[in-house]
């Protein structure tokens, strides 16, 4: 898979349901959990987006399967599914880091 | 040959530079949840030599834990975790240990317990418990270490309330299985989602019997399935079958015992770097010096999230911003500032108390401990301590109101 992929949908009218207009800027995920060479993928997303649909985009990326709970951190900051992206302030090239989710066993 | 032996059990920790063996000796950790982590933590901490612990777990031992859960034998299977857990640190840990033990949930447990605490080590299982510790945390100002395991995974969180994001910064959602509970009244009151009919027939269960169902238990099951069953049936929903149940209100994590000792070896760490950091002001001159050369250096951190993978065998460290805009620790603190404290003649009835408050805000409510309903009629003493918290739940709206009880001298 490049690592260039562009997560939108061909058909698109440019606007979607629950966002508004589309405006794509290239962001980086990163995956700690794989060597240093390997963990970041780059993707384009739509900033008027979710956080879940930054989420879809980092499974896509790195191949991680749905069963995986994961969340994104941006800054430090544990970013909300439900939120909008751009209420982060993300800018192009930002990183993403990607974090298991939903641990709660003791 | 006498003279030759060391003159400390802790000799060959204290040989380190920048241990301080009088502050581990002079500090008392609250372990909420002795289970897979729990118990490891609480094992780790007596053989450093900590001066007390305050155990919290509501839970009895069953057949599965002991494959990992290294304080309890076959012979304890049925017991109370925290009595055993006391029993067995003493004989074969640490002899001059404190240990106070609660066999209650967490949220029962009276506040004057946090006040003598110097950190809270999380070990719980579930999302509202976590919740629940985070807030206490952050209210009292104790320093809050929590872990959690799933599987091949682990992590550990460390709050320093106000300077590090707290559990719930971005309010991160709750997992699946707990995303059905709702205000405790809807275990009295309407069902209105089907899961609901799970948690009000775990509710009733608890209630007929004093206790919880065991899941190995066949005949615990087909009742906990027949009391679902009869809630769904009466509120028209669809039927349970056994395994649905199990999975909706029994939901156990897969454990493992490498990666819970991993994990509990991290957390019992970060928690004593964390007790030289709170009081490094009382340390031995000494080892205070070494201790702000090593901060002003950069090389002494307590990361605010550890994240531990078995299947990459990666450990990897993040510093974790706080929400501003938290409900619990930032700003606003909506959570926090929402417990009013009410003062009560611990002589007088519940329903005195309640009927004050159904007559400001014109609705009717139901006082909650815990999980427990407090009854009306109540002597308040009978049921209530001095700090105690309680949530008073409308049975019109599910609106609650957070309480904590003082007494009147």
């Amino acid at each position: 898979m490049s690592k260039k992929d562009v997560i939108w949908d061909s058909t698109s009218t440019g606007k979607t349901p629950d966002s508004g207009i589309e405006k794509m800027i290239k962001i980086r995920f990163k995956d700690p959990q794989l060597p240093p060479d390997q963990n970041i993928r780059e993707k384009y997303i739509n900033i008027n987006g979710t956080v879940f649909q930054a989420i879809t985009a980092a499974r896509d990326a790195f191949n991680i399967p749905e069963v995986v709970p994961i969340a994104l951190l941006f800054k430090g900051r544990r970013m909300n599914p439900s939120n909008n992206l751009s209420s982060y302030g993300i800018e192009q090239n930002a990183i993403l880091m990607i974090v298991p989710d939903q641990i709660k066993g003791g | 040959m006498t003279q030759d032996l060391p003159s400390s059990k802790y000799d060959r920790q204290e040989r380190l530079s920048l241990w301080d063996q009088h502050i581990v000796e002079d500090s008392v950790i609250l372990i909420a949840g002795v289970g897979g982590t729990g118990s490891e933590v609480a094992k780790n901490l007596a053989l450093l030599g900590i001066g007390g612990l305050i155990l919290v777990d509501v839970d009895t031992i069953e057949f599965s834990n002991l494959n990992r859960q290294m304080l309890f034998k076959e012979e304890d299977v049925g017991k109370k975790k925290v009595e055993i857990a006391t029993k067995r640190i003493r004989e074969r840990f640490n002899p001059d240990i404190k240990i106070e033990s609660y066999s209650n949930l967490l949220q029962n447990l009276p506040q004057r317990i946090f006040h003598k605490v110097d950190i809270i080590a999380g070990c719980v299982d579930n999302f509202l418990a976590r919740q629940y510790l985070n807030a206490m945390a952050v209210e009292l100002k104790i320093p809050f270490i929590d872990s959690a395991t799933d599987g091949y995974f682990g992590q550990i969180q460390y709050i320093k309330p106000k300077d590090t994001a707290c559990l719930a910064c971005e309010t991160p959602q709750p997992p699946n299985e707990t995303r059905v509970l709702t205000a405790p009244c809807t275990l009295v009151g309407v069902p209105r989602v089907r899961e609901h009919c799970a948690w009000k027939a775990l509710y009733e269960f608890s209630t007929i019997h004093e206790r919880e169902p065991i899941d190995t238990s066949a005949e615990d099951i087909a009742e906990l399935t027949k009391l679902a069953n009869n809630f769904a049936y009466e509120y028209n929903f669809g039927q349970f079958d056994e395994k649905q149940l199990l999975q909706l209100i029994l939901f156990h994590v897969p454990s493992l015992i490498t990666v819970n000792a991993v994990v509990s070896g991290l957390q019992s760490q970060e928690i004593i770097k964390s007790l030289f950091l709170e009081k490094k002001d009382i340390m031995k001159e000494r080892e205070r010096k070494i201790l702000e050369n090593l901060l002003k250096a950069h090389r002494f951190r307590i990361p605010s999230f550890i994240i531990y993978s078995a299947l990459t065998g990666t450990i990897n460290t993040f510093d974790l911003v706080p929400d501003p805009s938290c409900l619990v620790c930032g700003q606003s603190n909506t959570v926090v500032d929402s417990i009013q404290i009410v003062t009560v003649d611990r002589k007088s009835r519940f329903g005195s108390l309640l009927d004050t408050i159904r007559e400001e805000h014109n609705k009717d409510y139901v006082g909650f401990r815990g999980n427990l309903i407090i009854p009306d009629d109540g002597i308040i003493q009978k049921f209530l301590s001095d700090g105690d918290r309680i949530t008073l739940s409308s049975l019109a709206d599910d609106e609650e109101i957070r309480l904590q009880i003082k007494f009147l001298n």
